[in-house]
């Protein structure tokens, strides 16, 4: 009997349309668990070096955690991995929402796709049986009706849906996949890689429930920490506004990012705070699987001349930015019509805003003219533009075939310096969060494996004061000192270390940081208990520690493989300087040296070399993961 | 008499049942102390601002004015 896994990994060749199980031991996953570790275990051993993104030998791994799908808060994560179109790096993304725990009910942890099919196809897996099934009539549809035409399909309203949108289909650098049409494996474009294997969906259903060792245990924390999320100010922010709330502080403060981050000062800023939001487009909050958070928003208009339907979510705190000051556009209601657009396509929001905030510069400094644009008058702030780019970016349509690659392909296409205009790392946009003022923020977009992303540890400001939530409830793992979040001395860099352990670990157990500290409730012993008392396993934070830290290393050896180095650990060269406009006008430049240095003790602190940032011998062996030596000599 | 009327906006207002509150002083007066006086809990703040200003927690008020907290912004 095994608890918290199932003990089956799936492993579909779409090229030959066959599939086998795999029942890897119990050392197999008390090493690997799941989630993003046991994926990139398969990336390193199955998958050759230097493979095409869009070839037949680029795997698609989704993994589950080892306690998604318990009746705890916040475990409804699972990982997609694949080597991603955008970064030529390690890709990789987690989604919450019902996908995940529904595929563990079927019987299987993980599944490993590889080939290419010949036509269109989704799979459909049901309490251990898998059939690869037609999906030629739902090729080019809207995510919307594939959803519908499925579960009419297959006769069961409570299959659960991962699948791609026609932005995936047609390869789309920055395409998403999304469950239940609202949880999205965003960034990385890994739906782009789902759709050159031409798999459209994955559809899941379980009647079996999963094998927890002490399920009353489980329950118990779970019905504390539920408790708890309505009385504490963080969760009750979550709940009643959403990530939206941070918008209107970030204007502010002065550091919401416009017109393509070449200024500030937004002016209508306020047009896009949360209090906007919820008079004007919010219809209802929705959330995941066994979580009373309930922290998405989802977002209805029904205007004469603008509708938008709500069966697709609302925008986030980075849609609202990235498709709003980012773009000049401070209209929400347009906003959540491209936030729609873009879930209907199922391409990313945050890359699709930057991408068009970087057409709206290049045609604002004349490197892009009306004849490129096809009529569009491209400028910041011309919200029926943002929305006629959206669709062509998603269909590539003319400009929007160039738009719909890779920041730095798109660039070096359009020319004439247009590369002055992207703001990248690895080949990933980034996001919303500004690491002027959150500087540990901007070491994990540097050393993020998968490019820029600020889901890559929590952020600065949590650790800030005596009574910041991070001090208060994370002294477990030695975090005892407060660090000013401009700073970017040692601390900051030891800080962040550990953090980004804790984070791989979230990322690896198929947890969510909405869930747990210190963004949330859940405490690290109520954690190490639902861990202990799903699995059965005496488990300590040590080992688990052990665990995000190889997760890291493993993403770290196969970034090496691929020809990444230290030199790819970059910020985009705008957080070098100042503030322009606004409150924090003329202010927050971070300093080069001093980030550069940050870098290589944060190596050292790895135990990787302080110079390539490559993972030393020894630290592989005392990972377990001696496998890989080869790998970086 | 320094008059201060602190501003809380967004989700602090919600959080400590007030838009604002007002302090009064005698003489010039850090940021830190009035952050103290308030009863808002510093961590909970993540800047100041007085006017159109971004100010630090060393900066000393001198005149009346308005203050606003902004709070802290997490990720996702």
């Amino acid at each position: 009997m095994t608890y918290g896994y199932t003990g089956n990994i799936l492993h579909v060749d779409l090229g030959s349309k066959k599939h086998w199980i795999e029942h890897p031991d119990e050392n197999f996953y008390r090493t690997y668990w799941g989630g993003r570790a046991l994926a990139l275990y398969y990336m390193l051993k199955d998958m050759k070096p230097n493979v095409e993104p869009f070839s037949s030998d680029n795997l698609l791994i989704f993994a589950a955690g080892i306690v998604t799908g318990t009746p705890a808060p916040g475990t409804p994560r699972y990982v997609v991995c694949a080597k991603s179109p955008l970064t030529g790096a390690e890709g990789e993304s987690e989604a919450g929402g019902y996908w995940g725990p529904e595929l563990k009910k079927a019987g299987f942890d993980a599944i490993i796709i590889n080939g290419i099919s010949s036509a269109p196809v989704y799979l459909w897996i049901k309490d251990g049986k898998v059939k690869i099934k037609d999906a030629s009539h739902l090729w080019g549809k809207e995510t919307g009706i594939v959803q519908e035409l499925i579960k009419e399909e297959l006769g069961d309203k409570r299959i659960r849906i991962a699948q791609i949108g026609p932005g995936g289909e047609k390869l789309v650098h920055f395409a998403n996949i999304v469950n239940e049409l609202k949880h999205y494996n965003g960034r990385n474009g890994l739906g782009a890689v789902m759709g050159s294997k031409k798999l459209r969906a994955i559809a899941v259903r379980g009647t079996k429930n999963l094998n927890i060792f002490n399920k009353e245990k489980v329950k118990d924390i779970a019905k504390q920490i539920t408790k708890r999320i309505a009385d504490n100010p963080l969760s009750r922010t979550l709940k009643e506004f959403g990530t939206v709330a941070g918008v209107g502080p970030v204007y502010e403060a002065g550091w919401l990012p416009t017109n393509n981050w070449s200024s500030n000062d937004f002016e209508k800023g306020e047009n896009l705070a949360v209090e906007t939001y919820n008079k004007t487009i919010l219809k209802n909050n929705e959330g995941c699987y066994a979580c009373s958070i309930q922290c998405k928003r989802v977002a209805e208009v029904n205007d004469t001349d603008i509708k938008v339907d709500p069966l697709y979510g609302g925008p986030e705190f980075e849609t609202v930015i990235a498709l709003g000051s980012l773009c000049g556009v401070d209209d929400l209601k347009y906003i959540a019509k491209a936030n729609e657009l873009c879930n209907k396509y199922c391409i990313d929001t945050i890359s699709t805003g930057s991408m068009i905030a970087f057409a709206m510069q290049c045609y604002q400094e004349k490197i892009l003219t009306k004849k490129d644009t096809e009529g569009i008058e491209l400028t910041f702030g011309n919200k029926k533009a943002m929305l006629e780019m959206v669709e062509k970016i998603a269909k590539r349509e003319g400009l929007g075939a160039i738009l719909s690659k890779s920041f730095i392909l798109a660039a070096k296409e359009i020319g004439k310096g247009a590369d002055r205009f992207i703001h990248q790392v690895k080949g990933q946009d980034v996001p919303m969060h500004d690491p002027r003022v959150k500087v540990g923020v901007g070491l994990q977009y540097a050393v993020s494996d998968y490019g820029a992303d600020h889901m890559k540890a929590t952020h600065d400001q949590f650790f800030k004061d005596i009574d910041s939530p991070g001090i208060k409830t994370m002294k477990g793992l030695g975090i005892l000192e407060p660090v000013s979040p401009t700073d970017i001395g040692q601390n900051k860099v030891a800080l962040f270390k550990s953090l980004d352990i804790y984070w791989s670990l979230l990322d690896t157990l198929g947890v969510c940081d909405f869930g747990y500290v210190p963004r949330s409730v859940g405490t690290m012993e109520e954690l190490l208990e639902i861990i202990k008392s799903t699995t059965g396993w005496r488990t300590t934070w040590f080992e688990l520690m052990k665990l995000g830290e190889r997760s890291i290393n493993m993403a770290r050896v196969f970034n090496i493989r691929e020809g990444f180095s230290s030199k790819d650990d970059t910020l985009p060269e705008v957080f070098y300087h100042n503030f322009k406009g606004g409150p924090l006008d003329g202010q927050g430049a971070i300093d080069k040296k001093d980030f550069q240095k940050a870098l290589k003790l944060r190596y050292e602190l790895m135990g990787w070399n302080p110079d390539t940032g490559t993972p030393a011998p020894a630290k592989l062996i005392e990972l377990g993961l001696d496998w890989l030596i080869d790998e970086v000599k | 008499m320094i008059k201060i009327k602190i501003i809380l906006p967004y989700y602090l207002k919600k959080e400590y049942l007030s838009n604002t509150l007002e302090l009064n002083y005698e003489k010039p007066v850090l940021i830190n102390q009035i952050i103290k006086d308030s009863k808002v809990n510093s961590a909970d703040i993540c800047f100041v601002k007085v006017g159109d200003l971004i100010v630090k927690r060393d900066y000393i008020i001198r005149n009346s004015c308005n203050i606003k907290f902004i709070p802290v912004v997490g990720g996702g």
